[in-house]
């Protein structure tokens, strides 16, 4: 129990009081100290007594979207609280979330004043696991507060906390050396482009291309059948929203911006090509991912939840890709050719053996493997990557690298007036075909 | 429209208590008295937008009581109920009929401790009194409050 100020002072008084009157012996002040005492005992008494009738009130009921996820995937949690908050009283109710997750957005707390009838408050978050393991809801704090007193109890009672989230690991590098090439994706691009789909059979009609009469339906049926092709149509283009991480240091126009433009261009996909894909990454972690989305509305809602700075829970600082690290083992050997007596001969022998055992132990980074899964579900020809360009670009890398093996064209967009040099590649654009702000 | 609150009534009845005290024992404490019923009435009326008016409140009331207890102990003791009703219409507390028997018991103890202090030849016999119920009833209430949370908090206490 903590005193209010203004109690602090009264306290205070009374015990100037009682001195005053130890020492000049004056009854008439140990009076008025002792009233004054008598008071604060009250009030305590008083507070003491709503305080449990608060606590006694409380129910808390929580659910959690999913009772089981894998370490940094995204759920939603939803605690329904009932409390009675007595006249002169002002409550404070927090969720105590258990260390090894982070809340990504929404309410964890709320404050009620005195009310006639019981206040019922629902706190809706989502939250991020950051830790594997088992994670426990270890229930609410309660702050109770009057003008003369305030206290915290965390209530950690079976009636107040649970359920119990199990955190599955998950890995940084994929097992294996498989590379992750995939083909059909090719194939059914190859069909659409073409044109070869065969949309529907109609009977036949003077003026028709003979070229399309359907030879078997006509013999099977004895009437001259045509075939209907699916006609040629664009592609509309992944977009993919490389969201900040909390800790980043970023301009908020250039998120609204950036948020503009990327709800503009989903817009303008869905109206020109009847839907849109969107895959939310942050860093090297999977946020969500919409594919082929047709409805707007949908579409905006997923755009309205996700985009703000999430919490990351991988990070990667200048990964070098295989082909990176084949690029530098290649400079050091001409380095090395051209040169063979200089003095840092030594010094670049020992980095290239360096950077070859590197290149025997790497694998294929988890989200590297996420992504490629994710772009060959969809059929695509560009993608748009939307990035503030905060931290370490290295997952843009590992993005731009992937997509360009899968011969689709890909056009970043960065904050204006942003120094391409950040993206710490001596191409400036990180190879991607275009490089344009989104402002 | 103009209507007597319950505050102003009290601070009425404060100051006839005050008058009629030093026309029955004409000191010079008497017209202290009177003078301070005047100051804790301007602070009740300049503080009423002010933070913490309540400690503005008590500093104004401790000294009237104290001037007041000076001369008759009960006269103290009847002046501070009174301020402690103004306090408490400041903070809007609403006497109902269960909170009845709390304030026959906050009376009756102020009173039994009035009475100890009036037939105490020194201070320090009541003081040390005082101190002792006060550090009872303290550890006590710590008691149950470690109790009432172990309850609902568990092994978070």
């Amino acid at each position: 129990m903590r005193l209010i100020r203004c109690t602090r002072g009264l306290a205070l008084l009374a015990l100037l009081l009682f001195s005053w009157a130890f020492v000049f012996d004056d009854p008439s002040v140990l009076l008025v100290g002792a009233l004054l005492l008598c008071g604060l005992v009250g009030a305590y008494i008083y507070f003491d007594l709503k305080f449990r009738g608060v606590v006694a009130s409380v129910r808390v009921e929580r659910s959690l979207e999913r009772t089981q996820v894998r370490k940094g995937a995204t759920l939603q949690a939803v605690t329904n609280v009932t409390v009675d908050v007595p006249r002169g009283m002002k409550i404070t109710i927090r969720e105590n979330l258990p260390p090894n997750i982070a809340v990504q957005d929404g309410i964890t707390s709320f404050t009620a004043g005195p009310a006639a009838t019981p206040v019922v408050q629902k706190m809706i978050y989502r939250i991020t696991p950051v830790v594997h393991g088992e994670c426990h809801f270890p229930g609410i704090i309660l702050s109770v507060r009057d003008l003369f007193f305030e206290t915290d109890i965390t209530l950690s009672a079976r009636q107040f906390c649970g359920p119990t989230l199990i955190i599955q690991p998950t890995g940084l590098f994929e097992s294996g050396s498989r590379r992750f090439v995939t083909e059909t994706r090719e194939i059914e691009k190859m069909a659409v482009l073409s044109g070869f789909g065969i949309r529907s059979l109609r009977e036949y009609y003077a003026g028709d291309d003979l070229r399309k009469i359907d030879w078997k339906q006509t013999a099977k049926y004895n009437k001259i059948f045509v075939r209907e092709y699916t006609g040629m149509t664009y592609l509309p283009p992944l977009v993919i929203i490389d969201l900040p991480w909390r800790g980043d240091a970023f301009s908020e126009n250039d998120f609204n911006r950036m948020v503009a433009t990327v709800a503009g261009l989903a817009e303008h996909s869905i109206k020109t090509y009847q839907y849109v894909s969107v895959l939310l990454i942050s860093g090297p972690n999977i946020i969500s991912f919409s594919a082929e989305e047709k409805d707007l509305e949908r579409c905006m809602t997923l755009l309205r939840r996700w985009m703000h700075p999430v919490e990351r829970t991988t990070h990667l600082y200048r990964m070098p890709d295989r082909s990176d690290l084949r690029t530098k083992i290649r400079v050091i050997d001409r380095i090395l050719t051209d040169d063979q007596v200089s003095p840092n001969a030594r010094f670049l022998t020992i980095l290239r053996r360096n950077y070859q055992a590197s290149l025997q132990e790497q694998q294929v980074l988890t989200f590297t493997a996420q992504v490629i899964r994710t772009i060959s579900q969809i059929t695509v020809d560009e993608i748009y990557i939307f990035t503030l360009g905060c931290g370490d670009t290295s997952h843009i890398r590992q993005v731009v690298r992937q997509a360009r093996s899968m011969k689709i064209h890909v056009h970043a967009r960065l904050p204006n007036g942003k120094d391409p040099g950040w993206w710490g590649s001596r191409t400036g654009n990180l190879g991607a075909d275009t490089l344009e702000a989104f402002a | 429209m103009s209507s007597v609150t319950p505050d102003y009534m009290m601070i009425g009845c404060m100051a006839a208590i005050v008058i009629l005290g030093t026309i029955i024992r004409p000191v010079m404490t008497g017209y202290l008295s009177i003078l301070l019923v005047g100051v804790f009435t301007i602070v009740y009326w300049r503080t009423r937008s002010w933070p913490d008016r309540i400690f503005y409140l008590v500093c104004s009331g401790t000294l009237l009581v104290a001037v007041c207890a000076a001369a008759v102990v009960w006269e103290g003791l009847i002046i501070a109920w009174l301020v402690a009703g103004v306090i408490a219409t400041v903070m809007k507390v609403t006497l109902t009929a269960k909170d009845l028997p709390a304030l026959l018991a906050a009376c009756s103890v102020t009173a039994i401790i009035s009475l100890m202090i009036d037939r105490a030849n020194h201070v320090l016999l009541p003081l040390a009194i005082l101190c002792g119920i006060a550090a009872s009833v303290f550890a006590v209430m710590s008691i149950r409050a470690y109790r009432f949370r172990k309850q609902y908090a568990g092994d978070s206490v």
